[in-house]
């Protein structure tokens, strides 16, 4: 469905419009796996939209098998030749185990979170080896500003 | 037989990692290291330091027990919590004892993107613990406070201590460290049968108070006490929990030295240790 979402100005131009990176720390919170789909390019412009997961803990803090999941979905404009700048905007949705005071019993409940990207990223419009560096600073239940940062590794294809 | 050398090499390899070290421990403890968690799972956790998260994860690991922090707010109730200052890692500001516990209710740490675990109180914590009396604790009383009448501020928090222990009946679950010598000798005079032990900068002072007070015992990071002066406070009939091991080979360290007690922040590590 994304690929059909993908425009050009100029479809003879090769563009690698898959990107998979691992993030440390930034929207993913520690660190999260990524997928981007480049969905629009013209000229030295580009968007973006990514979908992430990452987790704090796989056991939940009774020892049984209930993963924290983190999921960062951002949209992100680029641009540039191969250094580019870049800005994003999106939600993480987080949905976390913690004991819940009523009983004490491990239970899960789902937050969202506003989050900004804004940076540099080192991207071959051909494809191959992927860098970015952001600052993301996160509005954490949509109430509290985290000022928060990214280095992100991969390749594009 | 290049193939049946690496293979060889291999299996030498994995046989050596497996090897499980061991230790002759001698103690006042019945030659046993009590093995607690350091405020929980420990320094550098994803769950913040005496979160009951953190404490009852230790506990379902297979610690014998954990430390944690204790300190007082300003109507008497106590809490697990480690900072000075509030703001320093949850969302609301001030000294634990300026604040009730009901504004404390809402309170949740921050240190960590997307997670909001909450300030617990000892009385949450333990209603909360199955099978309670089979661990152990250590309470390292904080007593930050602004209160004019320090005498006053230890009184209401020793009524606190000995309220809790007595409703759950785990005086001999618990030990009490605190790095006020005048702290120790009120809650001795007061208790005289309670496991105090005094949290000194040094081993040399923390001996003489603690012999000088009649203490139970001393608790000190790893890296101010010797295996030697741990042999002295034995000698002189005094349990040494320490503290500090923030990595795997400070755990293995601290083990050689024959503590009572290790108060560790590699929960997994030290359990693979000693367990």
């Amino acid at each position: 469905m994304i690929s059909n979402m993908t425009f050009s100005q100029n479809d003879s131009t090769h563009i690698a419009h898959n990107i998979l990176y691992i993030e440390l720390a930034g929207v993913g919170g520690y660190g999260s796996i990524n997928y981007e789909r480049v969905v629009f390019f013209k000229n030295k412009m580009m968007f973006g939209m990514r979908c992430g997961i990452s987790s704090y803990h796989i056991n939940d803090y009774s020892n049984t098998f209930n993963p924290d999941i983190v999921i960062p979905l951002s949209i992100n404009a680029y641009y540039g030749k191969n250094h580019k700048a870049e800005i994003g905007v999106g939600e993480t949705i987080s949905n976390i185990v913690h004991a819940d005071f009523a009983n004490f019993k491990p239970k899960r409940e789902t937050k969202f979170h506003t989050i900004f990207s804004i940076g540099y990223r080192y991207q071959k419009n051909a494809g191959g080896i992927f860098f970015r560096c952001t600052y993301t600073p996160i509005f954490e239940f949509n109430k509290y500003l985290r000022h928060w940062a990214g280095i992100s590794f991969g390749f594009s294809f | 037989m290049i193939k049946k050398t690496i293979i060889f090499f291999l299996i030498v390899c994995n046989l050596l990692s497996c090897k499980k070290e061991e230790f002759h421990i001698s103690n006042l403890n019945g030659n046993k290291i009590t093995a607690l968690g350091h405020a929980g799972m420990g320094i550098g956790d994803t769950y913040p330091m005496d979160s009951y998260e953190s404490i009852i994860k230790c506990l379902n690991l297979g610690m014998d027990g954990s430390e944690f922090d204790v300190q007082l707010t300003k109507d008497s109730v106590l809490i697990a919590y480690h900072n000075k200052d509030l703001s320093e890692n949850t969302n609301v500001k001030g000294f634990v004892n300026s604040l009730n516990w009901n504004e404390l209710q809402d309170a949740f740490y921050t240190e960590t993107p997307y997670l909001n675990y909450s300030i617990i109180s000892l009385e949450q914590l333990f209603s909360n613990i199955d099978n309670l009396h089979e661990y152990k604790f250590t309470f390292d009383c904080k007593l930050y406070t602004n209160h004019k009448n320090i005498n006053e501020f230890y009184t209401s928090y020793i009524n606190a201590l000995i309220n809790i222990i007595n409703k759950y009946q785990i005086k001999n679950n618990i030990y009490i460290e605190s790095q006020s010598e005048t702290f120790l000798c009120l809650l001795k005079n007061k208790e005289p049968t309670y496991k105090l032990f005094i949290y000194p900068e040094s081993f040399e002072s923390g001996l003489e108070t603690a012999l000088s007070i009649g203490l139970y015992g001393i608790t000190i990071s790893t890296r101010n006490i010797t295996k030697e002066q741990i042999e002295i406070a034995h000698k002189s009939n005094l349990f040494v929990a320490i503290w500090n091991t923030v990595t795997k080979s400070d755990n293995v360290e601290a083990i050689k030295k024959n503590p009572d007690f290790i108060q560790t922040d590699k929960v997994k590590y030290l359990l693979k240790l000693l367990k």
